[in-house]
């Protein structure tokens, strides 16, 4: 096994070669984030350059890594912070799954973005916070021990902080302040296991089983109490019940920012996070022993019901997609809480198969809102008639959320379900079937009611105010040359159901994301 | 760049910061604020410069040194305290004159 | 762990992929109608996508090709099984077709055909379970969508969701010990576990549910009670190769001798047919009764596959053997039938109705016969499943030909005329395979011989006189109990928004006297009465000499 770790570099050195391409995908969103705070309003053409830039930057970057980590070799950046305490971004196969996540999911966000907020005031100064957003991601991604994780942590919520309330009106500040509330807290949780956890080992630095095994006979008290502040420190960001209050709430912000905070960055952090404390921090083994993943399990089987639950009432339509959001990401956590290399397959797998579906849906609600002024779901019959691609998208994600093959949540809840017999409890499998039931109730009726009802609404046509037109709305019979909303709006969806489609279908190739998640396995937690 | 250094650097950047919000926000409270951050700078350097001379023949230094920590915390007690002082100086004075910025009323 | 594949370690042999052609050309034709110029001819191909499917089912050989790229691992192959069914789908699927032809105008119509027939031709074609899954999403949704809206489909989507889980979880349960996906694997899976009766209760469900079987059937009453003609055909479509196929595949038919399964089954069959029997014969119009035939038909299936399992191999041979192609001819019999009902002529009814009838009857006593039926001790179970099939058909005859049919139906008319010609057709290939089976069964006594067709005769002539009687007897809805079903779905959601709201209510309340008191208790400033105690002399004296005394208690005792 190659050692994916080295402490003994001493904290002052030189930085070994292979440290400049984590520092490079740092600075592929941090630079150009910090240059569009400076540019005008009306500088749209730099400003889209440099986004489109660095997104394609990172892309690239990771893609180089990613060769790399299959090889073998080892990408290691370290800073000194403090006396034996560095900044430490490492990246490994983990690492690297969360770091094609993020970036390719930044770059189809920025398109998005960019034709969302086609006429809205403030864009450089969304831009540039949405870049530094992506960066806190990726630097999540790539932390290599508690100290650096938190720091990046930290630093997401504050640049997602202030792209809740871009819009500045009263619910965008009511809704930043309740999130500031929740994070900051969970902040000062997290700060608090962390120091309490160093004073007692000595060490943050991640390693494969934990790195608390030598002191968990001794202190087996302290290590349950850090790990409950551990896990609600990065659970609010993941948002387990009861700590999710802020997610339906953060609703009120556009489009893209719903988009990149539920399937990218705020949510995946966190749920990568609890994937690190698990895995790297205590070992699963470990916290088996200590009898911690039980009530993990539990608290992740009451939030997915519940999260299902919730959704099934709501008719605004993003609230609904976030109370999805809630019980979807306890997959993740179902899965690393069932001690077993199938299950943990299944939760890792998870967080790129929900984080395509789940922006996918995201999207195509910000379509709806944006071209014809939707925001509820009893006011979206009809609707698949006039904007047929979006809904299309839609149905795609939808249904895959529901866990029909062949889309990709089929395989993740496959996965999660032959984890929990593995591992001999058959408990995870009645939640599941209970979750597939209600995420049914809560998305098909939306679905049939976009393509089957008759709309209530009169909708504007599609492509009027460009030229000639008749005034005849877009029927089924409609030349697809003439889109039914932007090109800008319209491509990103479509790519990522694609994605979705493709992932589920070739889901056993090379390089498809479960195979990734099975050499995660095999490489990180030395499972045979 | 040692460690030391790297901190240093960032407290000074820090006190830049304070001193630019100092000197181009008008409004009091933001003026405030920007001093505060100038004196976290402050603290940052001197906690960063605290280390004891290395023992003869010694290679690494003990430990840190306590003086410059005992002056940082008292440091942030009287930045408290001035802090509450100057927020209730502003809010005496717009109580009185209805503004929140300093300077004539023929300015802008 | 697979590395970057190369090409030629793939192993394809051309033949090998040929059967996969049949479910890819219908979905190659769909993404062609994306752009507009395409559009156009893959309109006129699209009736006809299912002919490369017919093609393979009558020349292709028989193969076998693991995909393990595709999905968890997929294998694609052409067995006899497969062979009957793709057939008798492709002929559904291309009379459907022919039937629609330029009503097909608007694309997404089109491509929600093209891809239901996708589905159902890929579904034959599976060699495991997962894939099957997936072609039946792909053969289900469209379909729910085809069927625009129509109560029936709704009903056929949540019974297909419902389905879909209970099937995934016995799949999971049968693979956990890392047993192949594959329908051999899970065969032997399922006759060694321990949790047998879970499990079969789940498959048996499962694929009942899209079979139409009887406590399972409402989404077919009223879908084709509702449907539009073209429609009738890729329904029966459905039925046959999404459901009772997969009981032939998944029951470890030969391996196992389960009498009590078997009883249980053959009782449920019965039980299942008399109820068939109560509703169809109370539906109003001859198609509602010819989809109550079609469940208590899939009862029958149910109640034979039932014996086979509570017998010996060489028994479960012939109901292997027989199984597939009698799906095949009654599928492609019932299909006729309905659109036979549907001809404008009353002599066109008369005759395309009554001879589909036949047909299924035959073939119904051929599964029997073969399937040992002809002995046993409970062989009275069987002999009344067939009765009431016997029953339903008769009825449905009778009434078919007296109610009128739809005004412009030529094309069903012939459409029936068609695949009832290549049900015969069928049927003759069918018999050499199967007629020196019949001629060497064991147990060749007059009774039992003659017991079935008697009992199915009897139930000919029964429904017959039950059709003409009909007129004075009430209608029922078709989806007979869905009625009640839904009415209970729709209260028990009420009351839990109801229950929801109190508890919204009561939570308010609570906050809102919490805010009150809270109120009052500020009002009164606590805080600065308590300061104002404290700030009195006396107070204050008191305090320090107690802290004081505290100190000298602390300090001065022996440490």
């Amino acid at each position: 096994m190659i050692p994916l770790f080295d402490t003994s570099v001493p904290p002052d050195a030189v930085l070994p070669p292979d440290a400049v391409l984590p520092l490079l995908v740092l600075a592929s969103s941090l630079v150009p984030g910090l240059v569009i705070f400076f540019l005008g309003e009306e500088r749209v053409r730099t400003r889209t350059l440099l986004n489109l830039g660095g997104a394609l930057t990172k892309l690239a970057l990771v893609g180089w890594m990613f060769r790399g980590v299959y090889e073998g070799q080892r990408y290691e950046a370290r800073l000194p912070l403090l006396d034996g305490l560095d900044l430490v971004l490492r990246v490994g196969s983990l690492s690297l799954l969360f770091l094609v996540l993020s970036a390719g999911l930044w770059l189809v966000t920025t398109v998005y973005a960019v034709g969302y907020l086609e006429r809205s005031p403030n864009r450089s100064r969304f831009f540039g916070f949405f870049s530094l957003c992506v960066t806190a991601t990726v630097g999540v991604a790539m932390s290599g021990n508690l100290l650096t994780f938190i720091l990046f942590f930290e630093l997401l919520t504050l640049t997602t902080y202030p792209l809740v309330v871009h819009r500045g009106t009263e619910a965008a500040r009511r809704a930043g302040l309740a999130y500031l509330a929740h994070t900051v807290f969970a902040g000062v949780m997290l700060l608090a296991g962390t120091v309490w956890l160093y004073t007692l080992t000595g060490t943050l630095t991640f390693a494969p089983r934990g790195f608390v095994s030598e002191i968990a006979d001794t202190h087996r008290g302290p290590l349950i109490a850090i790990f409950a502040l551990l896990i609600a420190g990065v659970g609010v960001k993941a948002a387990l019940v009861p700590l999710h209050g802020w997610l339906p709430l953060a609703m009120v912000a556009p489009a893209p920012v719903s988009a990149l905070l539920h399937a990218v960055a705020v949510v995946k952090a966190g749920a990568f996070g609890i994937v690190l404390i698990v895995y790297d921090v205590f070992g699963v083994e470990q916290a088996a022993e200590l009898g911690l993943t039980g009530p993990l399990a539990a608290v992740a089987a009451v939030t997915i019901i519940y999260g299902s639950l919730r959704a099934l009432f709501q008719d605004d339509l993003k609230r609904r997609l976030a109370f999805s959001t809630v019980s979807q990401v306890s997959y993740i956590v179902l899965g690393v809480a069932i001690v077993g290399p199938l299950a943990s397959v299944g939760g890792i797998v998870h967080l790129v198969h929900q984080g395509i579906m789940k922006i996918t849906l995201f999207f195509c609600a910000g379509n709806l809102a944006e071209t014809l002024g939707i925001h509820k779901v009893s006011e979206m019959n009809g609707v698949g008639r006039r904007m047929p691609w979006t809904m299309g998208a839609f149905s795609i994600a939808a249904l895959g959320m529901i866990g029909v093959p062949p889309i990709a949540g089929f395989v993740s809840k496959w996965y999660l379900g032959l984890g929990a017999l593995e591992a001999g409890v058959h408990w995870p499998l009645y939640v599941l079937t209970l979750s597939s039931l209600l995420n049914a109730a809560y998305f098909l009726p939306i679905l049939h009611a976009a393509w089957f009802c008759e709309p209530t609404t009169q909708w504007p046509a599609a492509g009027s105010g460009t030229g000639t037109e008749n005034g005849k709305p877009i029927g089924d019979s409609g030349r697809w040359l003439r889109p039914e909303t932007g090109w800008l709006l319209l491509l990103p969806p479509l790519v990522t159901a694609a994605l979705s489609l493709l992932i589920g279908l070739f889901a056993s190739s090379p390089f498809s994301p479960l195979e990734w998640s099975l050499l995660i396995a095999e490489r990180e937690f030395h499972y045979p | 760049m040692t460690q030391p250094v790297f901190w240093a650097l960032v407290g000074m950047a820090l006190v830049v910061i304070g001193l630019y919000g100092l000197i181009v926000h008008a409004h009091l409270l933001r003026k405030i604020l920007a001093l505060n951050v100038i004196s976290s700078g402050v603290f940052l350097v001197f906690i960063a410069l605290a280390r004891r001379a290395p023992r003869d023949g010694a290679a690494i230094s003990p430990g840190p040194d306590p003086v410059p920590q005992a002056m940082v915390l008292t440091g942030i007690v009287v930045a408290v305290a001035a802090t509450g002082l100057a927020v209730a100086l502003i809010v005496r004075l717009r109580a009185m004159t209805g503004r929140t910025t300093l300077g004539d009323e023929a300015d802008n | 762990m697979n590395a970057w594949p190369v090409v030629g370690d793939l192993g394809l042999e051309p033949m090998a992929w040929l059967p996969g052609l049949a479910p890819l050309w219908p979905l190659l034709l769909a993404a062609a109608l994306v752009p507009a110029a395409l559009r156009a001819p893959v309109l006129r191909l699209a009736p006809w996508a299912a002919l490369p499917a017919l093609l393979i089912a009558v020349l292709a050989p028989q193969t076998l090709q693991p995909l393990p790229w595709l999905l968890l691992g997929t294998t694609l192959q052409l067995d006899d099984a497969g062979r009957w069914l793709l057939a008798a789908l492709s002929l559904l699927w291309l009379a459907a077709g022919w039937i629609v032809a330029e009503r097909l105008r608007s694309p997404r119509r089109a491509a929600g055909f093209l891809v239901a027939m996708s589905g159902g031709l890929w579904l034959p074609l599976t060699g495991d379970l997962p894939s099957a899954l997936a072609a039946s999403t792909l053969a289900a949704y469209p379909l729910y969508g085809l069927l625009a809206g129509l109560h029936g489909g709704r009903v056929l989507l949540v019974s297909v969701v419902i389905a879909d889980l209970l099937i995934l979880e016995a799949l999971l349960l049968l693979a956990k010990d890392g047993a192949g996906l594959d329908f051999a694997s899970l065969r032997a899976a399922l006759a060694q576990t321990h949790e047998r009766n879970f499990l079969l209760a789940l498959v048996l469900i499962g694929f009942g549910a899209k079979a139409g079987a009887m406590g399972l059937h409402y989404w077919l009453a009223s879908a084709v009670a509702g449907a539009r003609a073209w429609l009738l055909a890729p329904l029966v479509g459905f039925v046959t190769a999404a459901g009772a196929l997969f009981w032939l595949r998944l029951l470890p038919l030969g391996d196992v001798q389960w009498p009590a399964v078997a009883a249980l089954m053959q009782w449920l069959a019965l039980a299942g047919g008399g109820w068939a029997v109560l509703a169809g014969l109370l539906q109003a119009t001859p198609r509602a009764s010819l989809a109550y035939a079609l469940s208590a038909l899939t009862m029958l299936w149910l109640g034979l596959l039932g014996l086979s399992l509570g017998r010996s191999a060489e028994a479960a041979a012939g109901m292997s053997a027989v199984f597939p192609p009698a799906l095949a001819l009654t599928g492609l019999a019932m299909a006729s039938a309905l659109l036979g009902s549907l001809a404008p002529a009353r002599a066109a009814r008369a005759v395309l109705v009554p001879l589909s009838a036949l047909l299924i009857s035959v073939t119904a006593l051929a599964a029997a016969l073969l399937a040992g039926a002809g002995a046993g001790d409970a062989r009275w179970l069987v002999l009344g499943a067939i009765a009431c099939v016997g029953v339903l058909l008769g009825a449905s005859a009778v009434a078919a030909v007296r109610v009128d049919g739809a005004s412009e139906a030529n094309r069903e008319t012939l459409a029936a005329a068609a695949l009832l010609a290549a049900g015969c057709v069928m049927a003759a290939f069918a018999s050499p395979a199967l007629s020196p089976m019949l001629a060497s069964l064991d147990e060749w006594r007059l009774d039992s011989v003659a017991a079935l067709p008697a009992a199915l005769l009897a139930g000919l002539v029964g429904g017959a006189i039950a059709g003409l009687a009909s007129a004075w007897l009430p209608r029922a809805p078709a989806g007979d109990l869905l009625v009640a079903l839904e009415r209970t779905v729709s209260l028990l959601v009420a009351a839990w928004e109801r229950f929801g709201a109190a508890l919204e209510r009561r939570r308010d309340r609570l906050y809102r006297s919490a805010g009150q008191a809270r109120v009052v208790v500020a009002r009164n400033h606590p805080a600065s009465a308590i300061e104002a105690l404290l700030r009195r002399w006396s107070t204050a004296t008191l305090l320090l000499l107690l802290a004081a005394a505290a100190a000298a208690l602390l300090l001065a005792s022996p440490s």
